[in-house]
């Protein structure tokens, strides 16, 4: 069985709330980058990382997670 | 005559509808102002659109507030407008800019509609309107408090390019989940605001292209 990485599972969220292929969503997407990342689209992905961590968002981690990378960030510190 | 402050000056400019490639943006008198309250009241309300929850209400209630709490424009410090679609003509939320001294500027916006139909209108609207306020009224510092749930005002702030100064700890009771929650302050000014004006000019988009 293979683990998926914090960075895996972040375009794996991205890719379901803007419904873009997960191929297209690079590493480097952010707010503004990616076109289909719009407000309604931020909302699932919030609410969905929210409950993949299993607890409510802190103030910062609502501010950063405006990037692949640093969803990817809060989902490897739940797992490490 | 003392001359009144800069913003308690009264300008025509301020009164202009503005046209956005999909919206229409009609200022509104205190009667306007009166009429979101009673649509909010009627449909739902601001806290109702933000966490999804039923509050009775009434016309009366309504009324209440808008006299007690709302800061009701007066097309001198405060100015609302409602931001109607072009393509059917339906009303589908307000922006309210405040005037404040030093050249500061604070903003609200409620949309009444939230689907499919309305993506995009939200940043469409708030960034025609700041344009607007910068080039007639010479606003250099806009300021806006957000929710830290609300996720997407939170992505519609960052999206226009303004950067987070601070955050405002137990600043609001969420009724959902009965806990204190905090706010965020942005503000967009010197070089960020700059910029959004040069990246939001729709006449260098269209000769870009």
């Amino acid at each position: 069985m293979t683990v998926s990485t914090g960075l895996e599972q972040a375009i794996a969220l991205v890719s379901k709330a803007t419904n873009v292929p997960a191929d297209s969503v690079g590493v480097d997407a952010a707010v503004g980058a990616l076109e289909a990342w719009d407000s309604v689209a931020h909302v699932h992905i919030m609410l969905a990382l929210e409950e993949r961590i299993g607890r409510d968002l802190t103030a910062d981690e609502i501010a950063d997670c405006m990037t692949v990378e640093a969803i990817a960030s809060v989902l490897d510190a739940v797992t490490a | 005559m003392k001359e009144r402050p800069w913003h308690r000056t009264k300008r025509p400019e301020y009164r202009e509808t503005i046209e956005t490639t999909h919206l229409r943006l009609v200022p509104q008198t205190w009667l306007g102002g009166l009429q979101l309250k009673l649509k909010l009241g009627k449909d739902r309300t601001a806290r109702e659109l933000m966490y999804g929850q039923n509050y009775k209400t009434s016309a009366w209630r309504t009324f209440r507030r808008y006299l007690l709490q709302h800061q009701a424009p007066n097309g001198c410090s405060r100015h609302t407008h409602a931001i109607i679609n072009k393509a059917d003509g339906a009303l589908i939320g307000y922006h309210q800019i405040g005037l404040h001294n030093h050249r500061k500027s604070t903003l609200t916006i409620v949309m009444l509609r939230r689907d499919e139909s309305v993506r995009g209108f939200a940043k469409e609207a708030r960034t025609a309107l700041l344009r607007h306020f910068v080039t007639v009224a010479g606003v250099e510092i806009f300021v806006g408090e957000v929710n830290t749930r609300n996720f997407a005002s939170v992505q519609l702030y960052n999206q226009l390019g303004f950067q987070r100064a601070g955050v405002w700890h137990n600043m609001d009771f969420d009724p959902k989940s009965g806990r204190v929650r905090d706010s965020f302050v942005f503000e967009l000014r010197g070089e960020a605001l700059e910029t959004f004006m040069k990246t939001s000019d729709p006449q260098a988009a269209s000769e870009g292209q």
